[in-house]
């Protein structure tokens, strides 16, 4: 489970004076199992909230509890980076090696795992994200996609209860998000991982039974997809589009025709509208 | 065009050459370089040299790639052979063969000359056998085994090899940025072609700038991915592939030894030439 209270993050810079807060009080409570998707536009604090997830970044004042530890207690750490996996934005600049393979195992030989063990993981890992034929490439000669699924691979081979994607998909064609989108769901289903992904399409959040908007480092809406989705107007005050889909059943209802808002998929509109 | 780009000159195959243990290619290659410098006759270099030729045999390495390796070093070559002609030997009575002003080349320093030049190629030759057979990678995990005991004196052989490996990683992902860069101030008008080499250096410098800030932001954004993944350096750190010696590796260096004995024994026996 995770915790957040009150946490404020301050960047430093130069002149003391004009302090930006990028993250101004945020709380929330994550639960195990929990599908959260995060939005917000660009410098909302999305990256900088996944930092002190894990404890890359301590606060300037508030806490970040992970299953109770705190992310202040250095020896816990460890402890807590086993825990919690993050993903981020740019594929090329989190793989380490040079072999696919060795690269998904950087992770286990970091905590000390014996070796078969690592080599169990490793292949389960490498399966999980469809890339087991790739193990012994060079990872700079595939995809981004393909390249994102090893980095995704890496952090399961550590076997973390919390997956977050930091924009992960930002950087990939619509296949690779489709596919990086795809085992997501998948490990939140079949091994109920908690994943939290924060994006800036609103059409990925559509996945997410959790939908979180922040906005100049507040969290502004918390609550389940569908029931945000009905807020079509909030949303775009801050500079925020619903889906396409969401747009369309909301012109519908606008036009009179008579279906109710919970629509947030191409195969419910339809149903709704066949009824 | 920077993708195919293979770092070494790595010759990918299965052999049994392949197969051994970098450890032990790395310290095969030091006795080599031992027995080169062992080698004081001229005929001994036959020794250096069937060795050369037939572990590049059993890799199934073609043979002319003995001359790609020793082609980048062909004019140091030809230089060490023309300096040694006429450098004076410190024999008593050297046999001239020609002299004219200053300059004389005599019977010994032709003599030293072909020897210099046959112990520069065997070296060459042989220390590219390494590097044909091994992955820099490999090699990387072979040399942080080895210098493992130097960890006592406090000298960081994990963050060395670290180092090594990021290096080797990111050499490919940076060549393809130089060549996104190129292409991006060649639209722009930029020209790196023409002028004096001091224009053509100072053309350089916008492609320099970015490559380096975006070289720094990777070395950020990969330290942050690191940490999330635990790395807190080499201490209490495992790793898959554990290198294992079997008896291939016994035999290579047991071959080795028994290279510098022959030439040895050899040597003191025939004093010839
Ligand atoms: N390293 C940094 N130094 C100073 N300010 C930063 C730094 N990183 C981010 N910021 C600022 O913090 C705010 C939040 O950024 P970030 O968390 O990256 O937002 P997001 O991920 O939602 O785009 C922005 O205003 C950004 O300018
Ligand atoms: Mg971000």
């Amino acid at each position: 489970m995770i915790e957040i209270k009150d946490l404020v993050y301050e960047y430093m810079t130069d002149e003391q004076e004009n302090k930006v807060a990028a993250l101004d009080g945020v709380s929330l409570k994550i639960e195990d199992g929990e599908f959260v998707c995060i939005v917000g536009h660009n410098g909302s604090g999305k990256s900088t909230l996944a930092k002190h997830l894990n404890g890359l970044l301590q606060p300037t004042s508030g806490d970040v509890l992970i299953d109770n530890m705190n992310t202040k207690d250095e020896s816990k750490l460890l402890d807590i980076r086993q825990k919690i996996g993050i993903v981020f934005q740019n594929p090329d600049n989190q793989i380490v090696t040079t072999v696919v393979e060795e690269d998904v195992a950087f992770g286990p030989e970091n905590i000390g795992i014996e070796s078969g063990e690592i080599r169990r993981r490793v292949d389960e890992s490498l399966k999980l994200v469809g890339m087991e034929k790739y193990a012994k490439n060079a990872p700079h000669m595939l995809s981004g996609g393909q390249k994102q699924r090893i980095a995704i691979a890496g952090m399961l081979a550590i076997e973390p209860d919390i997956l977050v994607l930091d924009e992960a998909t930002a950087m990939l064609d619509p296949i690779g998000r489709k596919e990086v989108l795809n085992i997501v769901s998948e490990l939140n289903k079949k091994k109920h991982m908690t994943v939290i992904m924060i994006t800036q399409y609103m059409e990925e959040a559509v996945h997410a039974s959790r939908l979180i908007v922040m906005c100049k480092g507040k969290v502004m809406m918390d609550g389940e997809t569908r029931e945000i989705f009905k807020h079509g107007a909030q949303l775009r005050e801050l500079s925020l589009d619903v889906p396409d889909i969401v747009a369309l059943r909301d012109e519908l209802i606008l036009n009179g025709v008579k279906i109710s808002n919970n629509a947030i998929t191409e195969t419910e509109l339809a149903e709704e509208l066949c009824r | 065009m920077f993708k195919d780009i293979t770092l070494g000159q790595y010759y990918p195959s299965d052999s049994a050459i392949h197969k051994l243990d970098p450890r032990t290619k790395i310290l095969t290659m030091i006795f080599y370089i031992v027995a080169v410098f062992l080698v004081n006759r001229i005929y001994a270099f036959i020794f250096p040299a069937i060795y050369v030729v037939s572990v590049m045999l059993i890799a199934k390495i073609p043979l002319r790639y003995i001359k790609n390796s020793i082609k980048p070093i062909k004019w140091i070559i030809i230089f060490m052979f023309i300096l040694n002609l006429f450098l004076s030997t410190n024999v008593e009575n050297p046999t001239v063969v020609f002299e004219w002003w200053i300059l004389r080349i005599t019977h010994e320093s032709i003599y030293r000359s072909i020897y210099i030049t046959l112990r520069l190629i065997t070296l060459v030759a042989g220390t590219s056998l390494m590097t044909l057979t091994t992955t820099p990678i490999s090699l990387t995990d072979g040399l942080e085994r080895l210098l493992a005991p130097l960890k006592a004196i406090k000298f960081p052989v994990h963050e060395l090899a670290m180092m090594m490996t990021i290096a080797l990683r990111f050499i490919p992902t940076l060549l393809e940025e130089v060549d996104k860069i190129t292409k991006a101030q060649l639209a722009r008008g930029a020209d790196f072609e023409s002028g004096s080499i001091i224009k053509r250096a100072k053309s350089m410098i916008p492609i320099l700038i970015p490559l380096f800030i975006s070289a720094f932001r990777r070395a950020d954004e990969l330290a942050m991915a690191m940490e999330s993944r635990c790395y807190h350096g080499g201490e209490g750190r495992t790793k898959m592939n554990v290198l294992k010696f079997h008896i291939n590796d016994l035999y290579a260096i047991l071959v080795m030894i028994g290279m510098c004995a022959v030439i040895v024994v050899i040597q003191m026996l025939l004093p010839i030439l």
